[in-house]
Parts: structure tokens; C-alpha cells; sequence
């Protein structure tokens, strides 16, 4: 009778199939890009375009011990470069492969200046913030992930609370 | 507002997004463009560093005319290092935001790297370079705006490039055929090598994997 810890312990070392990595993480993804970028119509595209390229180094990444980290640095990377470009390159895109709809459903209202604040602060506390409220993780994973100090995390998470109480201007939670 | 409504939108936001997501079609587009994407980009990269070198160089040459009575290089002599007046130009292909190759920290806006800025050169590419040219490059170890010899240029479209220029006449070139860009010999670690005039063009592209 084979002794489960062991067992256990080589199926962990085992590299993860890519397609469950997929499904556990992209929708996550998507919701960072959406977070970052502000634009819903390219968030799964951002998504997918960090996936693939997960996909196509999926033999070397998956043997990293933190292949999600690798993933969302990625994500986190390609969201700030469109967030970053210029409008008419975010309206060509509106209209390439979407045709002017968004997959994901708009902002609500009273969201819109929420999100506003927080794509206007600076662009470490941005990533921090998004990473913690959207994406759930701890100060440690973060500090994973944006290769910082998990004092640091700490520090931008504080001063990103901060400054979006301060600034948003919204009495009840809808 | 309140500390727990942040974490709301947070959660909010990520529940929406799971239940509006199909991610059975979007793992079958995905193979789709891994089927199709593998050639595209590859050339890409290859023709981004070409033409940030050729935008770069086009513009170096309207701001600054051609020092014509410069010599033109030559050859390295017998003892295999020749002191030419070599200004090192290192561009970080998409902007300020790359990975483990060089880092430019601290800065969150243009203005901050006016301000100030920090370059890391990786190991990799400073042997890289070290081979090329005989450049004191800190490999491993942050140079900064408080290093006279470093200079940020501000020009251009920051969000494509973000440009630092090392100037010593000092510098000298060990190897002028890898210098030489030859898209055919292109090294595969993502830096490129040009030479214009007396100007070396380092791209270095890593803006959006770590």
C-alpha cells in the first residue's frame, strides 16, 4: 500500500496542466486588467494576451513555484502599457475585434469615480491596491508578485487606502 | 468614504467580471491565436528594435547635426581596444515599466523621472555589453541621476521608449562585427546593438514580462 505522503508530496511537485491554470486564473486576470486599464473592452484581451504567453513557455513556467505570480506581473505589465497609450489607439481597438461593445458590463455609476481614483494613483499603489482588493491577496503574495518587500506592500496599501478615502467623495455604498 | 467600502468595489468588481467571463471560448481563442501568433512575434520584436534605433538615430540627427569632421571608426588596432569618442544610448522599449533585464524604479510619471530615476543593469547584459565595448557598466547595481556620466533624455514618446544615455570618449569598441547590426545575427536576449556614427544603441526589451 503506497504511503499518501509521499504520494502526496510527488503529485505536488507535478507540474500543473495549463488548461486548469486557465480556467482558475483568467477570469482573475480579467478583472485586473479591468481594474488597471479602465477599459472593458480590452481587459480579456489583456487576459488572454498574458495567458498565451504563459502558454507558450508553459514547460518552464509551470515549474516555477509561484507560475500565478509570473502571470499577474505580466498582466499587471500589459495593462499599465495600454493604460499608458494613447486615446485613438484605445478607440481603434474598441472598434477591432469587439466592434464597439464591451464583453464586460460597464462600470455602474456610482463605481465610475471609484475606479477613477484608483487608475490616478501612482502606479505602484495602483498595482497594490488591485492585487489586494480585486484580486484578494495577502501582502506577502504581493510582494511575490511586484518583487518588493512585503513592508513595502504594507506601506503602499496604507497610503492607497488612504488617499481613495480622502478623495472619493461617496457617502453610501450603493 | 470608508476603508471597508474599498474592499467592496474590490470584490464587487471581481464578481461581476467571473460571471460575465466565458472561459471555454477563451481558452479556444486563445489556442487559435497560439496557432497562428508563433512567427508574428517573433518578427515583431525584431522589427520594434529596428525602428526605435532608426526613430531614435532620426532624431538624435535633427536635434544634434552630424559632426561631420568626426572620423569615421575604423578597425580596432593590434591591442584590440581603440578609444573613440562613443556616447551609449540604453532604450528601454516600452517606456518606464520593465522587467528583469534593467528596472526603472521609484518613478510612477514622466515627471518623476525628470526628477530622478534609477536604471538597473541585469548581469546578463552587462557581460553582454562588456564583451561589446570596454563600458564600466555596473552590472547588477543601480546607476542613478546622481551619476553626472548618465543622462535621461526627455524627448520623444516616452510611453514607447524610455531613453538613457551614458557618454565617455573614453569608451572603447572590442568587437566591431557584432556591433554592426545585422538582422540576421540578432542575439536572442533581447539586446540589440547598433551603431550610427559614434552613437551605440543598447534596446533592451522587456516591458512586459518579468
Amino acid at each position: 500500500m503506497p504511503d499518501n505522503g509521499v504520494d502526496a508530496e510527488v503529485e505536488l511537485r507535478l507540474p500543473e496542466p495549463f488548461e486548469r491554470f486557465f480556467r482558475r486564473e483568467y477570469p482573475r486576470m480579467v478583472a485586473v486588467a479591468y481594474a488597471i486599464s479602465g477599459s472593458r473592452w480590452a481587459a480579456e484581451e489583456l487576459a488572454q494576451e498574458a495567458c498565451l504567453r504563459a502558454y507558450r513557455q508553459w514547460d518552464r513556467i509551470s515549474g516555477y513555484d509561484k507560475p500565478g505570480a509570473w502571470l499577474r506581473r505580466v498582466t499587471i505589465n500589459l495593462s499599465n502599457s495600454l493604460l499608458r497609450r494613447k486615446v485613438s489607439e484605445l478607440k481603434a481597438l474598441q472598434r477591432s475585434a469587439f466592434g464597439g461593445v464591451g464583453v464586460i458590463d460597464p462600470h455602474p455609476e456610482d463605481e465610475i469615480e471609484f475606479w477613477d481614483q484608483v487608475r490616478a494613483l501612482p502606479k505602484r499603489q495602483r498595482e497594490v491596491m488591485v492585487l489586494h482588493f480585486v484580486d484578494d491577496m495577502s501582502s506577502g503574495e504581493i510582494a511575490d508578485v511586484l518583487g518588493i518587500s512585503e513592508s513595502s506592500v504594507r506601506s503602499h496599501l496604507q497610503r492607497g487606502r488612504t488617499a481613495l478615502t480622502q478623495r472619493v467623495d461617496i457617502e453610501d455604498w450603493a | 468614504m470608508r476603508h471597508e467600502d474599498i474592499e467592496r468595489y474590490g470584490v464587487k468588481l471581481a464578481e461581476r467580471v467571473a460571471s460575465q467571463v466565458d472561459t471555454d471560448r477563451r481558452l479556444e481563442s486563445m489556442m487559435r491565436a497560439h496557432r497562428r501568433g508563433r512567427v508574428t512575434l517573433a518578427l515583431a520584436t525584431a522589427a520594434a528594435a529596428l525602428a526605435i534605433i532608426s526613430w531614435l538615430d532620426g532624431l538624435l540627427e535633427a536635434e544634434q547635426p552630424p559632426v561631420a569632421t568626426q572620423p569615421t571608426i575604423t578597425a580596432p588596432q593590434e591591442s584590440g581596444l581603440s578609444p573613440l569618442p562613443v556616447e551609449l544610448y540604453v532604450v528601454l522599449r516600452g517606456g518606464i515599466t520593465v522587467g528583469d533585464d534593467g528596472s526603472c524604479g521609484g518613478a510612477d510619471s514622466l515627471e518623476d523621472i525628470e526628477e530622478g530615476w534609477e536604471l538597473t543593469i541585469s548581469e546578463e547584459v552587462g557581460r553582454e555589453l562588456r564583451e561589446l565595448m570596454s563600458i564600466p557598466l555596473p552590472a547588477g547595481e543601480a546607476v542613478s541621476s546622481d551619476d553626472p556620466q548618465w543622462a535621461f533624455i526627455p524627448f520623444g514618446d516616452q510611453q514607447q521608449a524610455c531613453i538613457f544615455r551614458l557618454s565617455d570618449p573614453g569608451f572603447a569598441i572590442r568587437d566591431y562585427d557584432r556591433l554592426v547590426l545585422d538582422p540576421g545575427v540578432l542575439p536572442e536576449s533581447g539586446v540589440f546593438t547598433s551603431i550610427a556614427g559614434q552613437r551605440v544603441f543598447v534596446v533592451l526589451d522587456t516591458s512586459d514580462e518579468p
